[in-house]
């Protein structure tokens, strides 16, 4: 049967998804054609929401942004005539070539994302799903798990980047009658949806990745941990556990055997910090999500005292394929030290933003140009900001990177969950440093001195310089504190909260010094350090600026070339938006 | 060979478990801290115990970092001094730390110290100047706060509370107050609140202590290593240089907690725990810490007071004793000698007790004296509460009875051990308790396990005397009952003595409890309660005075004079000393060496082992068995207990309203 | 207090007693107790700390800390329409910026204020999950992307208008 999906993930639903949905449904039943309609998870081109899939006899259609009005004539023509609409599809039926924005991925984490309908464990189960776990319980022992993922060579993908299999050894060794599994789904970084996407489009590979990570350690109890800003995943993944509990894969006696496993989810309730493992214990025990010393070690000493192991979303999905498809092959992709895949969150000025799952070893020019399609609009590339708050700006020197855990560290910034934000000549780099430590600064825990009060005073030259009044003394001020607060903070949060500022420093002093010396903006960004003027030649007198100014700064009447006083502007930039001759320009 | 560390190129054993910050200390290596609270949970927050591990790797709180073989620290290299540096200007421009202001002119002040000493109002310097710990820290790494503006603090003064200062303009979030409130008092009345830079220590609802669950135990204050918190009564009177400190024992309960005296010309005006070890290593309770001021009440009396025409008037001592010896004979002439008798708070030290047993035996014949204590033994360590699995409390509610030996108790409920309670009624710490219990009936312990029973001294426990694996243990509420027992005071005849013809009241039962022709009352405050007595001395009490005392574990210490006694004052045993010559009976001396040594020594076989000169060195156990050679009986009603501390409070300033509500009005 | 308040706090108390009895005196359960109760009630009143503290045995300040620290949680009610925008990165560096400041200038309060005739609240969130769309707002639940200062303008006079 004719199967049509509608990507329905956070991204597809609130680029109206649900009404192109119902939309279907009701041309369907008016019609009274016979096909499925289904609802799956986001297909990976968030650019170009809502995206339509239609599976019939002549191979898999794609729609790009389809909304209400486009559903009756894909409809009429696809769906009742046979003939697809070709100037709105992405990908046409049995043709090879596909859209190089997946030609070049490898989807592992994502295997089933935007395949299957979320909501159904049948088809999850369809995939090979509950398969991997099935095998483990009946033919490896846990110690043998432990080696399997130890061979894969997968790390964590939360951003640390430690070794899976170290990890769950080392909880599998701790002492203890009790121990816990927790996922950390409580995906923080601004600019950052893996996690997401694959909750609300694979929920049952996490559950599933879940299982066979408790039976590695010894684990009867496991946590998701999952923030509340993500009430889509969180619905989807209640109805998967209850689906899986229904059908006795968790419970009392799973798969016949003597083992018992139960999930719990737990919602966040908005704290950046609880991405941090003590801190999530903290919060998942019902306190306040303030990190604690080290040691103990979760892997010894964690939830409720008892040995516990924590895992990230997209690591506990690869585990089923790994247990599926053996760890050799897992091992085969990637470098040296960065085996298998990752998962990318485009984002920023990128031309396709959406997600990308990579073989790791690409380089960043392969993934911004390949597949993201290179800068939105024709901009320059100028850097890719990775690891959000805790990471740092990779310069579009540098573009010929390859995507591995150490290389990238290398370059100060870090791998990250997977968020990574194009930027172009038009991002100030102070102002990104800026934005990155106001966002820390607000998640900051308060607890220890020098991420409280240190990331705070950082914040405040970095403002100085913005505004144009920073001293050239600001700088060395910056770092030193900079490397303190690296070296002395109590958690990561703190430790790596000066990395944004120190990646820009060290690629980009030369804006800093812009805006110090100069008193000069180079991106045109800085409210404080631009001056926006009319461009005679251009300007066609159509007031619209003048109409858009909220400060009444702009003077000119009808059909006369206009001019902005800059004593009364604001710089809201509303006229430079306004302006449809492109007369008005910043300076 | 043991395991071992290198600290500043030296060699150090230590033991697994050891942070690398107790090696340090144990070795007298120098490590700052500032959140550090000992007793409680590390929780490097702070940083500034920050040591170095090597030049590779990153500094390590040495607070919480277990030592491990082959560690090599350096404790003050170069790169740590100023990290250690950074931390404390962090600390400096994030709050109104107006201690660089002091010294300079008002014309050299800059604009930040302007700022930080009009601030609230008072123009004066930082109430914790000279004993600031960040302050002395700036001191020794040499800090000024100049490379960095200040930042704007978030939250007002709270100055609402009659005690405690809330100053969060200087509050470095160590978490020192927090760590007291929920792991020394085990109140949890505040907690860490708010997060990143507008982090703040809260209350219920963020609202001012008041309205809180605080008992005002004061640990927070004690432990606020800045002047974030402070006792507002002597907020600006606390400088250091102007400040003498004394150690001494707290005038409540029977537990006698070390305690440290601040004062300031002859008054004092703070109280600390003393952090020497047993029996409070360090804690307080709201009585001890700021029941001290009814010294200073304008109702103390200073003269004696003589009845005449209906009234009380001021009348000198040699008046006072005339009409004494005058009554004596007139109502020995009535009634015979064994008329007269004598009721006693054993609030005063043994010599005093002594003295005026001796007094009313020599005037009576008889030991027609009385108080209404009942007898109590507390036979462990107070820091051994924890030691026990099972504890079990019977009828006492001891968070307000003895408050201290309730932190104990609540440190060892979280540490695990189990809290059994048999109380008809709901006390402080039945929401602590694993098992209520209404009646002792119910209480069937395990002869396997050890249980440690505390009791209210009245509650009859004689079912549970003789069982080896069961602790017997009860507190007094007066400090000295255990001294007035041994230098032959008890409880049996304390009713009877209420109604002699003529009563000398040593004591703060109303005065109309009595059924008296004449009525001598000796106490510090007067006319209110004691409308009807005939006469009433003012005593000097408690650190007025030298001497001894004997605490509810039945040790005895020595304490020291500490503040002179106002006005014509005088002790209770310059009092009798000197009625007694005047009755005829030639005592010597008075003074407390004297009447230790050479009268209550010799009276009670007391061997050399406790002559008045050792006991300066220290406190020491009477050895089981003594009080078995006098009389005892450990009957006694509750009516009497606590009447003296809420007395004593109620004229505190300040204190009254607490003491309300936490002092058991006696059932 | 007890079972009374409970019905007409409308809270699952039943779920938290079992979630207790699990976890031995472990508070696990404080944080969805907290987050049903603003369900319920669109904030976190007062008395439910209070209640809460009674019940599980939780000291009232330490709740109050909990509640404080986590920005889901509010201490008073917010407006018939929440605005919601997203300062995440990708927003960021679309031009957040304008966007906020529009906000800003049409609504008259600042960022986690409430109107004071209740008709907006105003709340920056990290990401709301839909980059490819940015600069992005949500009111209540409904999605605005690709916005431009004067977009914000027309929604909101959308809004007002209901």
């Amino acid at each position: 049967m004719v199967e049509v999906k509608v990507g329905l993930g956070t991204c597809g639903i609130s680029a109206g998804g649900y009404t192109v949905y119902d939309e279907l449904k009701i041309e369907k039943d008016k019609n009274n054609i016979d096909f499925e309609l289904k609802e799956t998870g986001c297909m990976g081109m968030c650019y170009r929401e809502v995206l339509v899939e239609i599976n019939d006899d002549n191979g898999k259609w794609l729609y790009a942004e389809v909304d209400k009005a486009k559903v009756k004539k894909i409809v009429e023509d696809h769906l009742i005539s046979g003939n697809p609409v070709e100037e709105w599809l992405v990908k046409i039926g049995k043709s090879e070539s596909e859209d190089p924005f997946f030609e070049k991925q490898k989807r592992i984490v994502l295997r089933n994302c935007g395949e299957i309908d979320p909501n159904s464990i049948d088809e999850y189960v369809g995939m090979e799903g509950y398969s991997a776990i099935q095998k483990v319980i009946n033919d490896d022992s846990p110690e043998e798990v432990i080696k399997s993922i130890t061979d894969s060579g997968l790390r964590g993908r939360g951003g640390g980047g430690f070794p899976t299999g170290l990890k769950w050894k080392f909880t599998r060794e701790a002492p203890g009658d009790k121990k816990y599994i927790i996922c950390n789904a409580d995906e923080g970084d601004p600019g950052a949806f893996m996690d997401r996407s694959v909750l609300e489009g694979d929920p049952h590979s996490v559950i599933e990745g879940m299982m066979i990570a408790a039976y590695a350690i010894g684990a009867e109890y496991g946590y998701i941990y999952v923030r509340a800003e993500y009430p889509k995943a969180i619905e989807r993944l209640r109805t998967a556990l209850g689906q899986a509990t229904e059908k006795g894969y968790i419970g009392k006696g799973i798969f016949g055997s003597k083992i018992n496993f139960d999930i719990k989810i737990k919602e966040g309730a908005g704290a950046f910090v609880c991405g941090e493992e003590t801190a999530l214990i903290a919060s998942i025990e019902g306190k306040r999500g303030i990190p604690r010393v080290r040691p103990p070690f979760p892997a010894v000493k964690g939830l409720w005292g008892k040995p516990t192991n924590i895992n990230n979303v997209e690591t506990l999905a690869n585990i089923p394929w790994i247990i599926n498809n053996g760890p050799e092959a897992f091992a085969s992709m990637g470098t040296e030290k960065s085996k298998g895949t990752k998962v990318f969150a485009l984002a920023g000025k990128i031309a396709k933003s959406g997600l990308a799952e990579v073989p790791m070893g690409m380089t960043i020019n392969e993934v911004v140009f390949e597949i993201g399609g290179g800068i939105k609009g024709g901009g320059k590339f100028k850097a890719v900001q990775m690891g959000g708050p805790s990471g740092g700006c990779i310069p579009a020197s540098m573009g010929d990177l390859k995507i591995d855990y150490d290389e990238i560290t290398k370059t100060g910034a870090i791998m990250g969950s997977g968020g990574m934000v194009v930027l172009d000549e038009t991002t100030c780099m102070v102002d990104l440093a800026k934005f990155f430590l106001t966002f820390t600064q607000n998640e900051s825990c308060g607890k220890c001195t020098f991420c409280r009060i240190g990331t705070k005073r950082m914040l405040e030259i970095l403002e100085k310089i913005t505004l144009g009044k920073g001293e050239e003394k600001d700088l060395d001020l910056l770092e030193e504190l900079s490397y303190k607060i690296k070296e002395s903070s109590l958690c990561g949060l703190g430790q790596t909260a000066p990395n944004p500022v120190l990646t820009t420093l060290k690629y980009y002093r030369e804006e800093y010094e812009a805006h110090i010396r100069d008193k000069k903006c180079p991106a045109h960004s800085c409210a404080a350090l631009i001056e926006y003027k009319v461009i005679p030649d251009k300007c066609t007198g159509c007031t619209l600026c003048a109409r858009n100014c909220p400060v009444d700064a702009i003077e000119g009447s009808v059909k006369e070339i206009h001019w902005i006083d800059p004593e009364k502007c604001i710089k809201c930039s509303l006229c430079f938006q306004a302006c449809k001759f492109d007369a008005i320009e910043k300076i | 060979m043991g395991i071992t560390i290198k600290i500043n190129n030296e060699e150090y054993d230590f033991e697994i478990g050891e942070t690398i910050l107790e090696v340090a200390r144990r070795n007298g290596i120098y490590i700052p801290t500032l959140c550090n609270l000992e007793g409680t949970k590390p929780t490097g927050a702070c940083r500034i115990c920050i040591v170095e591990l090597g030049k590779m790797s990153a500094p390590v709180a040495s607070c919480s970092t277990p030592a491990a073989p082959g560690m090599d620290i350096q404790t003050e290299s170069p790169r740590i001094r100023k990290a250690r540096k950074t931390i404390i200007e962090l600390m400096m421009i994030s709050g109104n730390h107006n201690c660089s202001a002091i010294g300079n002119s008002k014309a050299n002040l800059t604009d930040f110290m302007q700022e930080v000493i009009e601030y609230d109002g008072s123009g004066s310097i930082c109430t914790a100047y000279g004993e600031c710990e960040l302050q002395s820290l700036a001191y020794k790494y040499m800090v000024n706060n100049r490379t960095l503006e200040r930042i704007p603090t978030n939250y007002p003064l709270e100055n609402i509370d009659p005690l405690i200062g809330r100053d969060f303009s200087r509050c470095i979030l160590c978490g020192r107050c927090v760590q007291a409130c929920t792991e020394v008092s085990v109140i949890n009345a505040i907690s860490h609140g708010y997060r990143g830079n507008v982090a703040k220590i809260v209350a219920r609802g963020d609202k001012p202590l008041p309205d809180s669950e605080c008992v005002y135990c004061g640990e927070c204050l004690q432990v606020c290593p800045v002047g974030a918190l402070y006792e507002k009564r002597s907020k600006y009177d606390q400088r250091v240089w102007d400040v003498t400190r004394e150690k001494s024992t707290c005038y409540y309960c029977g537990i006698g907690c070390r305690i440290v005296v601040s004062t300031k010309n002859n008054k004092i005006i703070k109280i600390d725990g003393s952090d020497e070890g047993e029996p409070n290593r360090g804690q307080l309770c709201f009585k001890g810490r700021f029941g001290y001021d009814f010294l200073y009440n304008d109702k103390r009396l200073t003269k004696p007071m003589i009845r005449s025409g209906g009234k009380l008037k001021e009348a000198s001592w040699e008046e006072a004793y005339n009409i004494i010896i005058d009554k004596i004979r007139e109502i020995s002439g009535k009634y015979g000698s064994e008329s007269i008798g004598c009721v006693v708070s054993p609030k005063y030290s043994n010599e005093d007790l002594f003295m005026l047993k001796k007094f009313i035996e020599k005037v009576s014949g008889k030991t027609n004296i009385g108080h209404s204590e009942p007898y109590s033994k507390f036979k462990i360590e107070y820091s051994q509460i924890g030691e026990y699995e099972k504890i079990v409390l019977i009828g006492t509610d001891i968070a307000r009875d003895n408050p201290v030996a309730a932190n104990y108790i609540k440190q060892a409920n979280l540490k695990g051990s189990e809290i059994i309670e048999i109380n008809r009624k709901k006390t402080d710490l039945s929401k602590y308790a694993e098992i209520k219990l209404k009646d002792l009936s119910e209480f069937k312990p395990d002869s396997k396990i050890n249980y440690l029973v505390i009791y209210s001294p009245e509650y009859d426990i004689s079912s549970l005397e003789g069982k080896s694996n069961i602790s017997l243990n009860s507190i007094n509420s007066e400090n000295n009952t255990a001294g007035a027992y041994m230098v032959g005071i008890a409880n049996e005849n304390f009713e009877d003595m209420k109604k002699k013809k003529m009563v000398f009241s040593v004591s703060s039962i109303p005065s109309n409890e009595f059924n008296t022709e004449f009525l001598v009352v000796i106490d510090q405050f007067g006319v209110e309660s004691f409308e009807n007595a005939d006469l009433i001395l003012p005593p000097s009490v408690w650190v007025e005075n030298e001497g001894t005392y004997v605490n509810s574990q039945h040790k005895i210490y020595r304490m020291k004079k500490i503040v002179e006694p106002p006005g014509d004052t005088k002790s209770l045993r310059a009092i009798f000393g000197e009625l007694l010559n005047l009755s005829g009976s030639g005592i010597k001396k008075s003074t407390p060496k004297y009447i230790w040594d050479e009268m209550i020594r010799k009276d009670l076989n007391l061997s050399d082992d406790i002559a008045y000169s050792k006991l300066k060195k220290g406190p020491v156990q009477i050895v089981d068995g003594f009080f078995k050679k006098i009389s005892l009986k450990s009957s006694g009603s509750k009516n009497d207990r606590f009447r003296t501390h809420k007395l004593l409070c109620n004229h505190c300033e300040g204190l009254s309203v607490i003491a309300e509500k936490r002092i058991n009005p006696g059932e | 207090m007890g079972e009374n308040l409970s019905k007409e706090l409308n809270l699952n108390i039943k779920e938290f007693k079992i979630d207790l009895l699990k976890n031995g005196s472990d508070p696990g359960a404080l944080i969805p107790l907290l987050q049903s109760a603003q369900d319920s009630y669109g904030y976190v009143p007062e008395k439910v700390i209070n209640y809460i503290s009674e019940f599980a045995e939780i000291p009232a300040a330490e709740i109050y800390g909990v509640v404080t620290f986590y920005s889901q949680f509010r201490l008073k009610p917010l407006g018939k329409y929440i605005v919601k925008v997203c300062e995440g990165t990708a927003c960021h560096v679309n031009g957040a910026k304008s966007i906020v400041d529009m906000l800003l200038n049409e609504l008259g309060i600042g960022v986690g204020e409430t109107s004071d005739d209740g008709m907006f609240s105003l709340l920056s969130v990290a990401c709301l999950g839909c980059c490819s769309l940015a600069p992005v707002m949500m009111v209540n639940e409904e999605t605005f992307g690709s916005l431009t200062p004067d977009k914000v303008r027309k929604v909101l006079k959308k809004y007002r208008q209901k």
